[in-house]
């Protein structure tokens, strides 16, 4: 054994009596684990720090490293045509102009007046408005007619 | 994964049948009456007009003239469309649709169609409407009492 082993050993030992009485610095912890990487270095303070730093790194937990998240080729296939879902759905139901869209074709001309498609839709739905009410008229006409009846037989 | 595409290409088919509004109507608004001149073609999207009355959508088409032999087209059309309706008022002329209002079931937006063909009475007009937006039936009504 030379000098130098001695040393090593003897600081190996000192540092593990001070780890054992927790006043070793974290250079110092440094300093003994790789002292206590040697094994030619034995004594029963330096194998109690063996054992016991060998110990405190096993219940170290592994540094992890990052989990590379692999994204199939179908999944990214799925996403692009949910993307291509949502953009055909606005563009086909894209929203009017600020004060709408009006278009009307009329006896084969098209214009984009307001006014006249606004003008055309009171016209059609005051034609309508008439066949409804007519409608409302005939089945109130009928429901009185039945009650007409049924007061009759109730009466004779 | 194969889930996720199938439901993928099921929502996009939704969408698509949005845009067309999958009725059979809309065969009547293909453009074909644009440039006929005893047709009559009203599209109004949005604006302050409708907003008011509860629509986002009027498509009206009013076929007089020669344009009315399409009347049988037209109505067995809207019939069809009238029989998945909800609801329903009708009369009939000789065995011919003569007036109709039906309401859709809603396509995130209520719809309803109003048929009346005046031909059937000495008039001179077919007019087919087809309405959308959050107005409620009554609403509908009462826009035509107004």
């Amino acid at each position: 054994m030379n000098n130098s082993h001695m040393s090593k050993k003897a600081r190996a030992e000192l540092l593990a009596r001070s780890y054992f009485d927790a006043t070793t610095t974290l250079a110092q912890e440094a300093e003994l684990r790789s002292l206590l990487a040697d094994p030619a270095l034995s004594s029963p303070d330096i194998d109690s720090a063996r054992a016991a730093m060998g110990y405190t790194a096993a219940m170290t937990p592994p540094r992890r490293r990052p989990r590379r998240i692999a994204i199939p080729a179908m999944r990214v296939a799925a996403a692009v045509a949910v993307a291509v879902t949502i953009a055909v759905g606005l563009l086909v139901n894209k929203a009017p102009g600020a004060d709408g869209d009006y278009i009307a074709y009329i006896d084969g001309r098209p214009t984009d007046d307001s006014r006249v498609a606004l003008a055309l839709m009171d016209a059609d739905l005051d034609a309508i408005a008439i066949a409804d009410a007519s409608l409302d008229a005939t089945v109130a006409d009928e429901l009185s007619l039945m009650s007409d009846i049924l007061s009759e037989q109730n009466d004779n | 994964m194969k889930r996720i595409i199938l439901i993928s290409l099921l929502l996009m088919a939704a969408v698509l049948a949005r845009a067309q509004d999958g009725l059979n109507i809309n065969r009547l608004f293909d453009g074909r009456f644009r440039k006929n001149p005893d047709a009559t073609e009203t599209i109004i999207k949005g604006g302050s007009s409708l907003a008011s009355q509860g629509l986002s959508r009027y498509h009206s088409l009013t076929l007089k003239g020669a344009a009315a032999s399409s009347a049988a087209e037209a109505e067995a059309l809207v019939l069809k469309d009238a029989a998945r309706a909800i609801s329903k008022e009708a009369s009939y002329i000789d065995g011919h649709l003569y007036y109709g209002f039906f309401v859709l079931k809603p396509d995130f937006e209520n719809r309803y169609i109003f048929y009346l063909n005046q031909h059937l009475k000495g008039g001179n007009r077919l007019i087919l409407i087809y309405l959308q937006g959050d107005a409620t039936p009554a609403k509908i009504k009462s826009i035509l009492k107004k």
